[in-house]
């Protein structure tokens, strides 16, 4: 609509004003509401053992996931080229295809694996960036996958991919009344779970470490909270100083060096930090309210949280020097449990409008808000470290899930079914 | 274990039963919706139960609810009543409006006994269990819980009770004692625990 | 008395001095008197004549002495003059006497020397008659000639002042003759540049009318041109609009502008990036666009030189309004 008055606009300024000779301008304002259409073709492979996993269908199921992607139907193909030079362009404009990805397993000697693969754009006839080979373990095939999906995410968006990182969660299995409580790490995509510790006691509060290496999060023992620090390559597990109250919603710092944390032992919940090193404890908050849910800025110099300081709980944000404190966010009946994006342009939150719970994303620099979700009981929301995704807990027929909206609002996808209740997802940083 | 565990949990539902019986005053939309949409526990039945019979307060208590508690933990039961416990059939469970940690009226007779006790048994220690229902965010409801569980110490520490004997712990919505996803559920889960040590 | 001695000259010598001396003061007092006074009554021309006869004949080689003292007498008398106007009453009175004493002595010595006298002032009269005959001839024929030179020079001098009149008046009819020429050649002149400046404004109206018509015509052409190039440029609009896919990191702002070559068919022959966004992959989604919207059919419909005019070559400038960011 914009585009056509801009045209029309243009035109009458051609015939008013300029001689037939005037170079013509066509002004493009808007774009295809449509998915970049790629076509990942099956990875050649002519050995006898069956491969461990289908490569090309981890990543096309990665590119579908990330919303920004369409993929060509396998049946549809007209060809199943390997390499770059076999792709026959003329097929994949036919099936629409903009870009295509080719590649070829073979088995070394050695009992690993050759992955090669190849990007091609069909309309340039030209293939994006170079051929690239990687030798792999069965056992990391999927790991292989994900790399690749990274590699292509980023050629076709200039984001970085985040399908190699990996995801906490909390499940509550068995006996409602009386479940066995398990946190767990698996692929972003939820493959390969793994539990990470197990008890009768509620786990909760999952946070990673800025390098990936270490997890923090609240586990009660004897009915009451503690906060755990565990090294997840070890299984290494440090249980912090206890306080009477709460001991809860641990955050690390961008820098690894602190942990922000909520503690009631001076009567109400307060925001602290913890230098790990030295385990001195700094109380950053001091407000006869509930103050919770820190959540550091990605520059570490502010803390956000929330508090009902002002009648119902509200996102505000800490000066982490200053301990000076300001209002966040204004819209909705109340917002909670903040979460910056990488970049720190958008926060997104638990808010609550007639009484329905919904991640909604707020633009720091507009002010602007979007709920996110439809979803029943949407909370704990997560950001992929390329800020692309927020991942969030959400009840479906009564159960615990975990669900993905793009932050655009435009992509959702759930996660596949774990056993029992499944909450309290944390996506993890890119591990370097 | 988890024997036992169900016979808290019967117990937790006949004390919420009786005190939805005899606030309706206090109630409001929460309670009148578990008429409409019944309930999927055993515990919430009970309620549902009681909730019927306006003005079966206090002998509400002891009917048909008790008898099915006492089926299902019987040796429990039998224990309380050989030790004649004077705290015997006095409330632990407290129960709190949608986002508020205030006292309900209905909540004072049993508090006062509790205070009693504690009073009269310095030595006895509590720990004052606050929960939330699952709506909000957990943390969050973490520190709604232990607000809650405050304002019972509050209450009993106005009545005499020294501080010390009193500890207060937050469950959030970790620890809900109703499952469904609806007004009646969340209104048992809305609750203080008095636990004695 | 010896002096009346008839065969002495002294008498006649005094006489003349006498009247020479007369002669001169009554001149000089004449000239001097002239312009107050009524001229002194003339002279007989013959006492003139007897007088200069007399100086003629008789003194003879004396005669520079005689100026002399004619020039001595005639200074003094300018010396005097004043004293001699005021004797001239007393000096008048006495030459009358003695003009009468004179008279006197005369009519007794003429006749005396009747004879002598009228034989000599006979010859003398006859000389005199004929050299005053010569002289009045010769006066006369001076006179005359003066007076025909005169006549002629006034003549000469009336006929140069007829002809210079004439050749004035020919000089000034010429002059005239002339102007009147200039004006007429000028007035020509104005009215061939009146009837070329007229022949021009019509020229230039006629041309302007003729403008006129061609624009009209050139406007209806660029009308139906601009609306030709209105609705392939809008048709291109949409079928790229439909078919560019933004990379999610686009953002309204962002600007690409692509130079399209087209062929004749509606072809895309060339797509280059005319200003880069500064994102390679906005670039190349704007670039994947144009190769997606492929053929341009309805170009192929366009009039040649509309094609050439404005399709040959295009510009597009990929400006994302739309985006959430």
């Amino acid at each position: 609509m914009k585009s056509k008055f801009v045209l029309v606009v243009l035109m009458a300024l051609l015939t008013l004003s300029i001689p037939a000779r005037a170079q013509l301008v066509i002004e493009i304002t808007s774009g295809a509401d449509q998915l970049l259409p790629v076509a990942v073709v099956p990875f050649g492979y002519t050995g006898s053992t069956p491969l461990p996993e289908d490569v090309a269908g981890i990543v096309q199921s990665d590119l579908l996931r990330s919303g920004v992607f369409q993929a060509i139907p396998r049946e549809n193909m007209l060809s199943l080229p390997t390499s770059a030079k076999d792709v026959f362009y003329r097929d994949w404009r036919l099936l629409k295809a903009d870009y295509v990805l080719v590649g070829n397993v073979d088995a070394n000697a050695n009992g690993t694996y050759r992955i090669t693969y190849e990007l091609v754009n069909v309309l340039t006839q030209k293939r994006v960036g170079n051929k690239e080979a990687l030798d792999v373990k069965p056992s990391n095939f999927r790991d292989a996958a994900h790399f690749i999906s990274d590699k292509i995410y980023e050629q076709l968006t200039g984001i970085r991919g985040a399908f190699s990182t990996r995801i906490l969660y909390v499940t509550a299995e068995g006996n409602k009344a009386a479940p066995t409580f398990k946190l767990q790490v698996a692929d972003a995509d939820g493959y390969r779970p793994q539990v990470v510790v197990s008890s009768q006691e509620p786990i909760l509060s999952p946070s990673w470490s800025a390098d990936g290496r270490y997890i923090a999060y609240v586990m009660f023992r004897n009915r009451r909270p503690n906060i755990f620090i565990q090294e997840l390559a070890t299984g290494k597990q440090q249980q912090l100083a206890q306080f009477r109250g709460l001991n809860g919603a641990p955050a690390w710092s961008p820098d690894g060096k602190k942990l922000a944390l909520v503690l009631s032992k001076d009567n109400n919940p307060e925001i602290y930090t913890l230098d790990i090193a030295t385990k001195k404890l700094e109380r950053m908050t001091n407000h006869y309210s509930i103050d919770t849910e820190p959540s550091w800025e990605p520059d570490g110099n502010g803390i956000i949280f929330t508090s009902d300081r002002g009648g119902n709980p509200q996102i505000y944000r800490l000066d982490v020097k200053s301990k000076s404190v300001e209002r966040v966010t204004f819209e909705g009946e109340l917002n909670t449990r903040a979460r910056l994006t990488p970049d720190g342009r958008y926060l997104v939150t638990v808010q609550k409008n007639d009484g329905n719970y919904h991640i909604a994303l707020q633009d720091m620099k507009t002010g602007r808000v979007q709920v996110l979700t439809q979803t029943y009981l949407d909370e704990s929301p997560s950001i992929a470290p390329n800020g692309s995704m927020v991942m969030y807990a959400t009840t479906e027929n009564s159960k615990g899930i975990l669900a993905v909206v793009s932050v655009d609002g435009l992509v959702k996808y759930k996660l596949p079914s774990a056993d029992g209740d499944v909450r309290e997802p944390a996506w993890s940083p890119y591990f370097k | 274990m988890s024997v036992s565990k169900l016979g808290k949990f019967a117990v937790v539902g006949l004390s919420a039963a009786w005190l939805a019986g005899c606030s309706t005053t206090a109630t409001e939309s929460d309670n009148s919706a578990v008429a409409e949409e019944g309930a999927a526990t055993e515990t919430t039945e009970s309620a549902d139960d009681m909730a019927a019979s306006d003005d079966a307060t206090y002998a509400a208590g002891e009917d048909g609810a008790v008898s099915s508690v006492i089926v299902e933990d019987e040796e429990a039961m039998a224990a309380q009543m050989q030790d004649v416990d004077p705290l015997a059939g006095v409330s632990t469970v407290f129960y709190f409006d949608f986002d508020k940690s205030i006292v309900r009226p209905a909540a004072r007779e049993a508090l006062a006994k509790h205070a009693d006790f504690l009073i009269n048994n310095p030595d006895a220690r509590i720990v004052l269990e606050g929960h939330a229902d699952e709506r909000g965010t957990r943390e969050y409801n973490m520190a709604l819980g232990e607000r809650r569980a405050k304002a019972v110490m509050r209450y009993l520490t106005i009545q005499g009770v020294a501080a010390s004997q009193i500890e207060t712990v937050s469950f959030g919505e970790e620890v809900p004692v109703a499952f469904g996803h609806d007004d009646a559920s969340w209104q048992l889960n809305r609750r203080v625990e008095v636990r004695y040590e | 008395m010896r002096w009346t001695d008839k065969e002495s000259y002294s008498l006649p010598v005094v006489l003349a001095i006498g009247l020479h001396v007369i002669i001169l003061v009554g001149g000089s007092v004449g000239l001097v008197l002239g312009d107050d006074e009524p001229p002194a009554p003339k002279r007989p021309p013959i006492v003139n004549a007897t007088i200069v006869d007399v100086s003629d004949t008789i003194i003879g080689k004396r005669e520079a002495e005689l100026r002399q003292a004619a020039a001595q007498a005639q200074q003094e008398a300018q010396k005097k003059a004043k004293e001699a106007a005021r004797k001239k009453a007393e000096r008048e009175a006495l030459e009358k006497q003695r003009r009468q004493a004179q008279a006197a002595q005369k009519k007794r010595e003429a006749a005396e020397r009747k004879a002598e006298a009228d034989r000599r002032a006979l010859l003398e009269r006859e000389k005199a008659e004929k050299a005053r005959k010569a002289e009045a001839a010769k006066k006369k024929a001076q006179q005359e000639q003066a007076k025909k030179e005169k006549a002629q020079q006034e003549a000469e001098q009336k006929k140069r002042l007829e002809e210079k009149k004439r050749a004035e008046e020919e000089k000034r009819k010429r002059q005239e003759q002339e102007r009147a020429k200039e004006l007429e050649r000028q007035r020509q002149l104005e009215a061939k540049a009146i009837a070329e400046a007229e022949e021009a404004r019509r020229r230039q109206a006629e041309a302007e009318v003729q403008k006129a018509i061609a624009e009209e015509e050139a406007k209806q052409l660029r009308i139906e041109e601009g609306q030709a190039v209105q609705s392939i440029s809008s048709l291109i609009m949409d079928r790229i609009a439909s078919v560019w896919i933004r990379p999610p990191n686009a953002r309204n702002g962002m600007k690409t502008k692509l130079r399209i070559g087209f062929l004749p068919s509606g072809e895309v022959s060339t797509v280059d990036v005319l200003e880069s966004s500064g994102d390679s992959l906005f670039d190349q989604r704007a670039k994947d666009a144009v190769v997606k919207m492929g053929r341009v059919e309805e170009l192929a419909d366009v009039d040649y030189a509309i094609f050439e005019r404005n399709f040959r070559q295009i510009e597009l400038l990929f400006n994302p309004q739309d985006l959430r960011n």
